[in-house]
């Protein structure tokens, strides 16, 4: 009979946890570095006031890593193949995806930043953390070279796990109640706590990595024939076998996350509270060291039991993390070139070549000396990814076989999720909120005449190269007008003593300068320069020479490129107008007239440069955008091809009939 | 959770790889020889003179304070033993050199610094208390000597920045504590500081009414000083805490026998208050007050001893039980100064630029020091219980709102 329950057991238990252990041993890895690098450090803060954030943080990424589960079981791909075959750009997908685990090595070279500063405490003696990490950075990779590395995920979650026993037990001497908690899981965003906020969504529950789980998944799912051949199935039937599993696995290992990560902002809480720190004190990790240890004071050896472990842990993330981002770098890599026919490195190669930049990335990190602010920006980048790589998983899932795709209530989390990590974002950049909103609304006008230009005939000879002298002047009137609409209805920065105003005057000179070249584009400018000659201020000369250079580099552009304007060409032409205006102009100007400080100029250039550049993207990227819409481009370069070849047909004839 | 497969590749890129990885140990080697210390000093070119080294401590060895200075010299001494049964400092033996300042005598205090600057000795441990170490420190910033005090509170020594340095935490978060347990206590809406009028008085005053105004405005803060001796006048005192309608006594001592003399006047008068006092309120004099002073509730830098061996130590070289805890930071300041040194040399410079640098867990906890070269907090809630002074449990001294949170990054 008990022999007859056992079986019945692990059978049931062999199909509901067939995957039971490596989404839980991430997750709970995750929770340990998140933990320390985040959750105690917003715990002293922010006290529980955030624990909402965690729970749906933890919400979305469950949902996030669903998505992935079911893209992977119902394809048999990871979802770096499925990033590699996005619509847009070509491998738009892949490069962000290099792009987003190179950013995240940083964050890596921060880690071993903070396993060198615990390390510090503990070793007797005056040491230099940047020359303990750069050590520790070299034991990683010799570790990476043996097999020993592997095994540093089960021993991670170990010491985390004893970790949490001890600070369950330390937190006993100190008051919990009910309604604290309660009272963090009412949504609330305090003064300042939008950096915290996005910090959260980018670590809690695990980074970017969570998207190593389809990489494993795949693996795992895949059965080999006797020749070696991959001869998996994927049905109906194999994806329902697989996917409640895996949602077990996903699901106990996010809740766990969630103990955790409570329990060290409970830790930062109440290492503050003891602390006797003023209101608005600094929090650096020697003071969340202090805090921290004199809690676990209440165990015995506790204080070094605390700094080892959390040194240990810090490293071993860091053993698994490169690995882990240089193999899926690597098969994205091996996918691009791949495509394109081209030679490269094989696979194992390619992983040490990209291990040698994951390297050459934290070496980098090191000399910036404030590892808390690296992982804390890295985190809010990896949130705002998140939010997008969110949408891009909603787009595959609703190419999925029906049986796979995620119900109406998974695709709610994953936008409201997404949405939320942009939406935060934003609230941080507080001056696109102020200024950019208010200045698209004012661009919907210079929309409606540009749709009105776009179907007129003026705008078509000009694009054929039939216009009249009459149509050209016209033209550059009307931009030039625009363009000064463009700074009469720009936003003034009303707490700014530098005389700022946020506009959109850049947009009209380069659309002239797609219609009818740089001298078109030059012509409008001139009246917006004019314009913004009038209104002064400390950036008058750069500001106003912007328009000019604006509607010059569109003419010369749009002659590069032969007439074939797209929206992606209109935005990086936009993007590289505006660096090239607020980060080059403007210090220069102000630099070489003397009207204004350095400081000045950091100040005028943070504030404008985000605002300024999304309206005049958005209006050059809309313009092109309605060009392709209406085909206007299209049939104007088809004339002009038909008109050339005509021409050649009648030089020829004209040559034969000589 | 996903690692790269080890295929076996031919035996010629298997000797290049496992050349590859001896040149990389032999890196993480040539790394490890920089960075861990004993081997090769932070500074690389630390000074130390031929022969014995030695440091100077300066506490007060006899009258009122003598019992405090006795134990925070014994905790220096331990800590010597120590650095010397480890083979001293970089094979220097350690010898600790004990004035007594007579309870922090200006002439003493400036002989004693000119005996250590003739001398040439880069390190004064001490003074016991704050006016005496702002006098020194005073000194040690002008003419470069390096002085460590453990158990000088006051705010005002912050503003020396370069030489002095301080192993316990600085009033300026006494008061800020204070606070945090006072507005834990909902009956209190008026309190009385009554204050010893010298700079520790003045220092924690000034950052109790701050904080109080910062996180509780409703609570109304009432001054009363008192001279900084050990003689009060109770019943004047007494009078104004009651014209203030005070719920509760917040005392800043020079002396436990003021405190029991205020004690003793508001039990007379039959007043009913909530006591709370700063570390040198938590005395043998005060705990046998009486029932009255049952309740009675202080602040103490952090006596919990991070070491088993402590007390064992202590006995076995004293022939006695320590009377109160605090020699383990005379312990401390020794033990740090003593790892500075070795990196960093035998010279204030040197060893004022370790001690900037230092990270070291001891038995006070970890320790490092802040641009003013103070460390950051770390006290203990003790409370009057039958006669006893008693350890709180966090919990029974503070809750936690939502409103607590307090930090910035």
């Amino acid at each position: 009979m008990r022999v007859n329950l056992l079986s019945k057991f692990k059978k049931w238990f062999q199909n509901n946890f067939v995957f039971f252990g490596p989404g839980l041993l991430l997750a709970i890895t995750a929770a340990g570095e998140a933990g320390v690098t985040e959750a105690i450090e917003i715990g002293a803060h922010y006290g529980l006031e955030l624990i909402w954030v965690v729970i749906i943080t933890l919400i979305f990424k469950y949902a996030f890593t669903n998505g992935i589960a079911r893209y992977t079981l119902a394809t048999g791909n990871t979802i770096f193949d499925a990033l590699h075959s996005l619509p847009g750009p070509k491998n738009w997908g892949s490069i962000l995806l290099i792009a987003s685990y190179l950013m995240e090595t940083f964050s890596m070279g921060a880690m071993l930043m903070f396993a060198a500063t615990f390390l510090d405490y503990l070793l007797p003696g005056v040491y230099t953390v940047v020359l303990l990490s750069a050590f520790l950075a070299v034991v990683v990779l010799a570790l990476l070279r043996t097999e020993i590395y592997e095994s540093f995920e089960f021993i991670m979650a170990g010491l985390i796990g004893v970790l949490v026993i001890g600070i369950i037990y330390c937190l006993l001497d100190f008051p919990l109640s009910g309604s604290v908690l309660l009272s963090g899981i009412a949504p609330s965003i305090p003064h300042g706590s939008e950096m915290a906020i996005l910090a959260i969504i980018g670590v809690v529950g695990s980074g970017l990595n969570l998207m190593l789980y389809s990489v494993w998944l795949k693996a795992k799912t895949e059965s080999h024939d006797a020749s070696g051949e991959v001869c998996t199935l994927h049905n109906e039937s194999f994806f329902k076998k697989y996917i409640r599993s895996v949602n077990v696995d996903v699901l106990s290992g996010f809740v766990i996350v969630a103990v955790i990560t409570i329990g060290f902002m409970f830790l930062g809480y109440v290492g503050y509270a003891v602390s006797f720190m003023p209101h608005g004190a600094s929090i650096t990790l020697d003071t969340i060291v202090t805090q921290v240890t004199y809690i676990f004071n209440a165990i015995s050896f506790g204080q070094y039991i605390f700094l080892m472990f959390v040194s240990l842990i810090f490293f071993g993330a860091v053993i698994v993390g490169m690995d882990a981002r240089a193999t899926a770098v690597a098969t994205v890599v091996h996918h691009i070139f791949s495509d394109s026919g081209k030679q490269i490195p094989s696979g194992k190669n390619l992983y040490y070549l990209v291990m040698v930049v994951f390297t050459a990335l934290v070496f980098l990190s090191f000399t910036i000396t404030n590892p808390m602010l690296v992982i804390r920006q890295i985190a809010v980048i990896s949130a705002i990814l998140f939010g997008i790589y969110g949408f891009i998983i909603i787009y595959l899932d609703l190419r999925l076989p029906s049986y796979a795709r995620g119900g109406r209530f998974w695709i709610l989390v994953m936008v409201v999720g997404s949405i939320l990590s942009i939406y935060i974002a934003l609230l941080i950049q507080g001056s696109f909120l102020e200024f950019g909103v208010p200045l698209l609304e004012r661009m919907l006008v210079v929309i409606v005449a540009l749709g009105v230009f776009l179907y007129s005939g003026m705008c078509k000879r000009m694009i054929e190269g039939t216009a009249t002298l009459s149509d050209k002047l016209w033209t550059i009137f009307l931009f030039g007008v625009l363009s000064m609409y463009g700074i009469y209805r720009g936003v003034a920065v009303t707490d700014s003593l530098y005389g700022i105003s946020f506009n959109f005057a850049d947009v009209g000179p380069m659309i002239a300068g797609f219609m009818g070249g740089p001298v078109l584009g030059i012509a409008a400018g001139l009246f917006g320069c004019a314009a913004r000659m009038m209104q002064g201020g400390v950036t008058v000369f750069s500001g106003s020479l912007a328009m000019v250079v604006a509607g010059a580099a569109a003419g010369f552009a749009i002659r590069y490129w032969k007439g074939e304007l797209t929206v992606f060409r209109a935005v990086v032409l936009a993007t590289l107008v505006e660096c090239f205006t607020i980060l080059w102009m403007v210090p220069t100007f102000g630099l070489v007239i003397g009207n204004i400080t350095l400081s000045q100029i950091v100040d005028i250039v943070l504030m404008t440069i985000l605002p300024q550049m999304i309206v005049n993207v958005v209006g050059v990227a809309l313009f092109a955008y309605l060009v392709r819409k209406v085909d206007v481009f299209r049939t104007a370069v088809q004339v002009k091809g038909v008109r050339g070849t005509l021409k050649e047909a009648a030089d020829m004839i004209k040559g034969v009939k000589k | 959770m996903t690692h790269h497969s080890k295929k076996e590749e031919d035996p010629q890129r298997a000797r290049a790889e496992r050349r590859i990885t001896i040149g990389v140990l032999v890196v993480v080697a040539v790394l490890f020889l920089v960075a861990v210390h004993p081997l090769w000093p932070g500074s690389g070119d630390a000074k130390f003179p031929e022969g014995d080294i030695t440091v100077y401590v300066t506490m007060p060895m006899s009258g009122p304070q003598g019992e405090f200075g006795v134990e925070y010299a014994r905790g220096v001494q331990l800590a010597v033993d120590d650095i010397n049964a480890f083979g001293g400092i970089r094979g220097h033996r350690l010898d600790a050199v004990y004035y007594d300042n007579l309870g922090g005598d200006r002439s003493e205090l400036q002989k004693e610094f000119s005996d250590a600057f003739e001398n040439e000795v880069p390190l004064i441990i001490g003074p016991l208390t704050s006016s005496a170490a702002d006098m020194l420190g005073m000194y040690a910033e002008v003419f470069g000597m390096v002085m460590i005090t453990p158990s000088a509170t006051s705010a005002d020594l912050s503003k020396y920045k370069s030489y002095v340095f301080r192993s316990v935490s600085s009033d300026a978060y006494l008061g800020i504590g204070m606070v945090k347990i006072v507005n834990n206590i909902a009956s209190i809406r008026s309190i009385a500081v009554v204050y010893c009028d010298d700079t520790y008085g003045r220092g924690i005053l000034d950052t109790f009414s701050e904080e109080m105004n910062e996180t509780s405005p409703d609570t109304r803060v009432v001054s009363v000083k008192i001279n900084s001796g050990s003689e009060v006048d109770a019943e004047a005192v007494m009078s104004e805490v009651a014209a203030a309608d005070a719920d509760a006594v917040f005392i800043i001592p020079g002396s436990p026998q003021q405190v029991v003399d205020l004690l003793a006047e508001a039990e007379g008068r039959g007043m009913d208050l909530l006591w709370f006092g700063t570390d040198n309120s938590i005395s043998s004099l005060v705990s046998a007050c009486g029932e009255y002073a049952n309740g009675f509730v202080g602040v103490t830098p952090s006596l919990k001893v991070n070491s088993f061996f402590y007390a064992d130590k202590y006995r076995s070289k004293f022939g006695t039980e320590p009377k109160i805890l605090n020699s383990i930071y005379g312990y401390d300041s020794m033990m740090m100064a003593g790892q500075a040194m070795s990196d960093y040399g035998y010279d204030a410079d040197g060893l004022r630029d370790g001690l900037k640098k230092i990270r070291y867990l001891g038995l006070t906890g970890a320790v490092t020091f802040d641009e003013n070269g103070d460390r950051y907090p770390s006290y203990d809630i003790v409370q009057l219980m039958d006669g006893e002074w008693v350890t709180l449990k966090w919990s029974s001294a503070l809750s936690f709102g939502a409103e607590d949170a307090h930090g910035e990054h």
